[in-house]
């Protein structure tokens, strides 16, 4: 829990645990896919069953256009769930408790939604929704759409870092002061915490391409 | 499937209280390093206090009108 055990000089903490993660989950995803059967075992069926989630999830939100995002989003929720979970090994941080690594993914999925309403409205028509419907409101309306677009990055990174960093910061709190089964239940937190901040920052990530997407025809049914 | 919709509308008004808050910030934040560049320093920081004001509220009243669809 204490920082990892594992350092190199010059590179900090969290950097080396996530080259540390992705060298895990390559080998366990290339061993995966080289023995893929017909008939599922336990640990390909898990798998399968996160994998037609996802797709389900994405069809839901935005039709049959949402399965071109399904790397983007299997990528984040791999990445961050076992981000989360490496906090649970003894000797290993999480790099997700450190807000550089939430920050990027947060910018990732920010980029991501601004160039899919892009691409789908074209670049002017884009903008003019960030102006409102009224045009002599139109440069008190942009900056304000403005803020309330960047104040969506901050809010996707902080909270996947506050949780994060909060619950191993609980964990630490109760070994200090019980340290004996009690630390246990901390680390049940951890776990639920893990998943669930998982599912929010992905789902969260769906829903902003979803509007992005389908911003323009909102415009003419209300006001 | 439309369980799961209802679901993932519900998780984003999870968004909203947080939102609110940080476009203060960000307001603020905006306002204060322009302040620095122009010195001329409550004006701006004000004047970007209210957008940020602005951009919670428009935040909150646009996730409103998606639950009284």
């Amino acid at each position: 829990m204490e920082g990892s055990v594992i350092k190199i000089v010059g590179i900090p903490d969290h950097v080396t645990m996530t080259w540390l993660m992705m060298a895990v989950v390559l080998t366990f995803a290339y061993i995966l896919g080289k023995n893929l059967r017909k008939f599922p075992d336990r640990v390909q069926y898990i798998f399968e069953a996160l994998t037609s989630f996802i797709v389900y999830t994405l069809e839901d939100a935005m039709g049959s256009y949402g399965r071109k995002f399904f790397p983007l989003i299997a990528g984040l929720a791999v990445f961050i769930l076992v981000g989360n979970l490496m906090g649970l090994i003894p000797g290993l941080a999480q790099p997700t408790a450190n807000l550089n690594t939430t920050l990027a993914l947060a910018i990732i999925s920010f980029l991501v939604y601004n160039y899919e309403g892009i691409k789908k409205h074209g670049l002017v028509n884009y903008i003019k929704h960030f102006a409102g419907p009224i045009p002599w409101m139109a440069p008190l309306m942009f900056p304000i759409e403005v803020v309330s677009h960047l104040s969506r990055i901050l809010s996707l990174s902080f909270r996947l870092f506050g949780n994060m960093f909060g619950d191993e910061m609980v964990v630490m709190v109760l070994l200090m002061l019980i340290p004996f089964l009690v630390p246990v239940a901390g680390e049940f937190i951890v776990f639920a915490n893990s998943f669930l901040q998982t599912f929010i920052f992905c789902i969260l990530t769906v829903v902003y391409i979803a509007t992005a997407i389908e911003e323009h025809e909102e415009e003419h049914v209300g006001y | 499937m439309g369980k799961l919709k209802d679901y993932i509308e519900r998780t984003s008004y999870m968004m909203v209280g947080v939102q609110f808050a940080l476009a203060i910030f960000i307001g603020l934040a905006i306002g204060y390093w322009l302040d620095k560049q122009f010195h001329t320093f409550p004006w701006l920081t004000i004047f970007w206090f209210f957008i940020g004001l602005a951009a919670g509220f428009k935040n909150v009243y646009r996730e409103l009108k998606k639950i009284s669809k």
